[in-house]
């Protein structure tokens, strides 16, 4: 009897631990070392995009925000509409609250003009001001946001996927512009897992922002 | 003469064998038929109308205990072909997004994914014969 309660004390222990222990996010990339040594860990440099009704989306929209980065096209064959599609759960999950946004970029700007954008959102069904679409008048441009700062691949020079060859990933980024991680935007549990995840990561910047 | 050799009640039944692999073979054609189908609908359509044949939103149209489908008849085959560039009327909502045909799909995938999509989720349309789908495409193919 004595040995039972124990080994109920210790369950119980080990099971409040196990909930005081904060989920730590790495930062994801290659650091810089300064000259004086130090390290600074990679972070989404500045941008400039237009949104869906043609205001100009910048680091100051989200700045002390946590915020989702994804990259598509609305004529898009392949897997953006399964995107969107999970994106919409993440949206109905978080999209009031206003440390919160989604920054879903196009890969085809010179098509996707803000009332094409603003039309997708419209029959996509995504209502949150915080789901902003975005696109630019400088095509090459968010390639290279998205392989320089949002370290994905893609090209708008492959034969598939409609033209453009790019991944389905969701990026996740803390309100220090650092990458806490990616996610599979066409994986619907992998979606439930980031859904999971934000609340985590809000939990966490809370207490740095205490400390 | 060898046939002398067999029991006369193989005779009497041959005929019973011949209509039970009968049964089994056609039961069976029909399994490997929507099996084939629900492939080729994974392959090339689910991404859009995705796995449930709901569509998404507003963008994309339902297959899923859509009219559009369920009273549509061989000419659907044209649609998979050809694709649609109109605006269309789907359960009361109009969609107006262009979707591209394969127009290098045989026929008989073209029935597959056919009899998939009116017997999935629930549908239940008739059955399109080959003969119909292949008559449907002849009348829609592009004059050239
Ligand atoms: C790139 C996305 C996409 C793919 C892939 C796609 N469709 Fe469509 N489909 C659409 C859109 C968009 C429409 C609406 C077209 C319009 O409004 O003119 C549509 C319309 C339809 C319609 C008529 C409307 C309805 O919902 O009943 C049928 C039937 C259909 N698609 C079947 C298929 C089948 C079968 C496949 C696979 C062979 C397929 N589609 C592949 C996007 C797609």
């Amino acid at each position: 009897m004595k040995y039972l309660s124990f080994s109920f004390l210790g369950a119980l222990l080990l099971f409040s631990c196990e909930e005081s222990v904060p989920h730590t996010f790495p930062i994801i990339g290659v650091p810089q070392i300064t000259e004086s040594g130090d390290t600074i860990p990679h972070q989404i440099g500045g941008f400039s995009f237009i949104d869906q009704n043609g205001a100009p989306v910048t680091q100051a929209t989200v700045e002390g925000k946590i915020y989702i980065a994804d990259f598509f096209f609305t004529r898009c064959p392949d897997i953006c509409p399964m995107m969107s599609k999970n994106l919409l759960k993440v949206e109905e999950a978080f999209g009031t609250q206003n440390d919160f946004l989604i920054l879903s970029h196009s890969l085809d700007p010179l098509f996707d003009t803000s009332e094409e954008l603003s039309r997708y959102k419209r029959d996509l069904g995504a209502r949150s001001n915080n789901w902003y679409f975005l696109t630019t008048p400088d095509e090459d441009y968010v390639y290279e946001v998205m392989m320089d700062d949002y370290l994905l691949s893609g090209s708008a020079t492959g034969a598939l996927n409609g033209g453009i060859f790019h991944t389905g990933k969701l990026v996740l980024v803390d309100q220090n512009h650092h990458i806490r991680g990616y996610y599979e935007g066409t994986d619907p549990l992998d979606v439930d897992r980031l859904i999971e995840d934000i609340p985590l990561l809000m939990a966490e910047m809370k207490q740095k922002g205490t400390e | 003469m060898k046939f002398k050799g067999i029991p006369t009640w193989v005779w009497y039944t041959w005929p019973l064998l011949l209509m039970a692999i009968f049964f089994l073979v056609t039961q069976g054609g029909g399994e490997v038929a929507s099996n084939a189908g629900k492939r080729l609908y994974e392959q090339h359509c689910q991404s859009c109308h995705m796995p449930d044949g709901m569509g998404l939103g507003k963008l994309i149209p339902p297959l899923a205990g859509a009219d559009y489908v369920l009273q549509g008849g061989p000419e659907l085959a044209c649609v998979l072909r050809y694709g649609l560039t109109d605006t269309i009327l789907v359960n009361g909502e109009f969609y107006s997004r262009p979707m591209a045909g394969l127009p290098k799909l045989p026929a008989v995938e073209v029935r597959s994914i056919l009899l998939y999509i009116r017997s999935a989720w629930g549908n239940s349309a008739p059955e399109i014969s080959f003969d119909e789908v292949q008559a449907a495409l002849n009348d829609c193919a592009p004059t050239e």
